[in-house]
């Protein structure tokens, strides 16, 4: 009987039939999704235009905010880093930075910049992390509000568990030392929390755009230009997609499962009894926020978790191919562990909106989406080997994915055109629709190999660790590659 | 069922070519109109700058001649609202003589007019837009109009309308925030115990102790940190 399932006729429409429908649904997906992403943004926008935020960064009630920093051998940039933060305009923050056990002079920097003396500062709370060496604080008035800890190597997690025990803040907002926040990102991130009356917002993610290239000074983003090598124009598109129409639209519908670890706003009493950052995984800020997301509907408390479409914060991407992989393989096992950790929501109306739509789009769209391409593009090879190719289908099923690819990226572009306009003229938006157009070609493929790779690490290699991603700062010419 | 598959192919690569197309227009359209409104509204500030420069820094002939021009200006919608966003921004950086000046001038230019439009329009952030202009600008005679949103249904009209109330008649604001339902997000209480103590109000005792009894347990709060941080001022 099964002589006869199996013939090859079969097979061959069993696959095409699968991925003709797996193409439509995800193409389906991404359609609602800009069109909840536009609603989202608008709404953002019309009320934007009416918001006074003058009140809120002078008042004494605004409620405190710590900023929270790990630095691990951050010594080329860490005291231009923490000059930066001191000069966001928000009334009652503290910005904590976390020396995790830095093989560098980078502490040393820190001590001599700021005036810096051992503190004795009391935990309270109580999660998990690495040794504290010492607590430092400044004896100059003007960075009162500085505090670094030094501890032994933890990674980036248990550097972030660390600075949460040591502050009394009620929000914490995690972010990479080394990316460039807005003088307002604050003000801007903690509006949902204060603007919210029926339901508690736990947390707010600040929407990431591309550095490379830009000029920058004491800083802070002077003109903001297209990055000039392929790589990084490649990452812009698809950051303005990925937050855009991905997390806004996920916003939008109260769906959203990841908040940068660039720039995230917690709250701190939700996040602690959540357990703080899981230093296993290597996907903690996605892992983090399921969690405190499980967390609320286990409390049946009404919530949400929501983005800020501004561009709030600033970061440098990898130029090179081998470091992009390393991210990118990285970020895929992130993935895997956050979905295996929380495999109990899966199509479970218990979580609502979280279980029956963004974990099983998180599972079939983000970690199954690049194995799928990659197995497609192996039996496609196969069928050529064999000479049984039906060409017609074949072009027509590809057609519609590079087309709908490039659809999809301009209609982020027209976005972008028409609410925040940060590539000024001509030049940068032909650029950036031509930049579209080559994508699908050149960069995705980079990407789904990446992941067939990340999924190979975890799975076969059991990989866990962080891998290293060096930067070269915001003035220098190219990245490099550590080992 | 079979589903012919290439025929439905055909359909989406033919529907998405198009889209496309209409986005790719779109997109270069869009371009070209923001860059020559950018345009538009740069030349327009600097001529209303250098305007209400002499009609604020000068009196008699020179203070005429400039409002002669900028009333000639106020032809377009576009001009008046530019007009309004240069007299908000004034008022936040200016007080005194200065913000009494700009508030004459966007009487004697009836941009209140357009303000209020704003108010009754039908979308809501219209209406919010409307009422900051009119609170910023501490437009008195629009206080029954933003009064009747204090208990608006959407959320943003709502925030807006208290705090605008309390911008433009603090001590009437705070006896009719008295009576409101529901709850008071702490976006709103701080920006009302702000304005409150950037012009600080003088409640009597009578006046406070009534906040203090009101049912809305927010308005007590209000009124408390009034006593503590506004009030004894």
């Amino acid at each position: 009987m099964f002589n006869n399932i199996f013939t090859y006729e079969n097979i061959s429409s069993f696959f095409e039939y699968f991925i003709f429908w797996y193409a439509l649904t995800i193409m389906s997906f991404y359609f609602i999704l800009a069109i909840f992403s536009i609603l989202a943004i608008s709404n953002h926008l019309k009320r934007g235009k009416s918001v006074n935020f003058e009140h809120i960064l002078r008042s004494s009630l605004a409620p405190k905010i710590a900023v929270i920093a790990p630095a691990f051998n951050e010594s080329a940039t860490i005291v231009e880093n923490i000059r930066s933060l001191l000069s966001l305009k928000y009334n009652n923050y503290d910005i904590i930075i976390v020396n995790d056990g830095s093989k560098d002079d980078c502490l040393e920097k820190m001590i001599a910049a700021y005036d810096l003396v051992e503190s004795k500062v009391k935990a309270k709370s109580k999660l998990k992390h690495a040794p504290i060496r010492a607590i430092y604080k400044s004896t100059n008035k003007a960075f009162h509000n500085l505090v670094v800890i030094d501890k032994e190597n933890g990674g980036k997690a248990d550097s972030l568990n660390a600075g949460i025990n040591y502050t009394n803040a009620k929000y914490v907002a995690n972010i990479d030392v080394d990316c460039i926040i807005e003088d307002d990102a604050l003000l801007r991130m903690i509006e949902p929390f204060l603007q919210s009356i029926d339901k508690k917002v736990i947390a707010a993610g600040g929407v990431v755009r591309i550095a490379n290239n830009c000029e920058i000074s004491n800083g802070r983003i002077l003109n903001v230009r297209l990055p000039k090598t392929l790589l990084p124009l490649y990452q812009t598109l698809e950051y303005l997609r990925a937050f855009l129409l991905g997390r806004m639209a996920w916003s939008r519908l109260n769906g959203l499962l990841i908040i940068s670890g660039a720039f995230g706003l917690f709250d701190k009493k939700i996040l602690i009894e959540a357990g703080g950052y899981n230093p296993k995984t290597v996907g903690e800020d996605m892992e983090l926020v399921v969690r405190m997301r499980k967390l609320m509907h286990q409390k049946k408390e009404k919530y949400s978790v929501t983005y800020v479409p501004d561009p709030l914060c600033w970061t440098e991407v990898p130029a090179s191919a081998k470091v992009l992989d390393r991210q990118r393989n990285r970020w895929t096992r992130g993935t895997i562990e956050t979905l295996r950790m929380h495999k109990d929501m899966f199509m479970n109306p218990k979580y609502g909106i979280l279980g029956m739509l963004s974990y099983p789009f998180w599972l079939f769209y983000e970690w199954l989406a690049p194995i799928i391409e990659f197995l497609g593009l192996v039996y496609f090879l196969v069928l050529v080997c064999l000479g049984w190719v039906n060409w017609p289908h074949f072009l027509l099923l590809l057609g519609m994915v590079y087309s709908f690819a490039v659809l999809l990226s301009w209609f982020t572009i027209l976005i972008e055109e028409i609410t925040y306009r940060e590539y000024k003229g001509y030049k940068s938006l032909f650029t950036l629709l031509g930049v579209a157009i080559l994508e699908p070609l050149f960069f995705h493929p980079i990407g789904v190999w990446a992941a067939v790779k990340g999924n190979w690490d975890k799975f076969v290699r059991k990989k866990s660790a962080w891998g290293t991603q060096t930067r070269v700062g915001f003035n220098a010419p190219i990245s490099k590659d550590k080992p | 069922m079979v589903v012919n598959t290439d025929s439905i192919l055909l359909l989406i690569v033919g529907l998405t070519l198009g889209s496309a197309l209409v986005v790719f227009l779109l997109i270069v359209s869009i371009k070209f109109y923001f860059i020559e409104r950018d345009k538009h509204i740069k030349q327009l500030t600097n001529v209303l700058e250098d305007c209400l420069v002499d009609f604020l820094l000068h009196e008699n002939e020179i203070a005429d001649r400039a409002f002669a021009r900028i009333q000639k200006l106020m032809k377009s919608k576009t001009n008046q609202n530019i007009t309004i966003e240069l007299l908000l921004n004034l008022n936040h950086n200016f007080s005194g003589v200065y913000a009494e000046k700009a508030y004459d001038l966007y009487e004697a230019l009836a941009l209140q007019e357009v303000s209020m439009a704003k108010l009754k329009s039908r979308k809501w952030h219209q209406k919010i837009r409307g009422m900051y202009e009119l609170s910023t600008l501490e437009y008195e005679e629009a206080f029954d109009a933003i009064a009747a949103y204090i208990n608006h249904p959407n959320d943003d009209v709502k925030r807006n309308a208290r705090v605008s109330l309390v911008k433009i008649k603090r001590k009437e604001a705070l006896i009719a925030l008295k009576d409101l339902e529901g709850s008071m997000s702490l976006w709103t209480f701080i920006n009302i115990i702000a304005t409150l103590k950037r012009n600080p109000v003088k409640l009597s005792e009578l006046e406070l102790s009534s906040l203090k009894e009101a049912k809305n347990t927010y308005i007590k709060e209000l009124a408390n940190e009034l006593e503590t941080t506004v009030y004894v001022q």
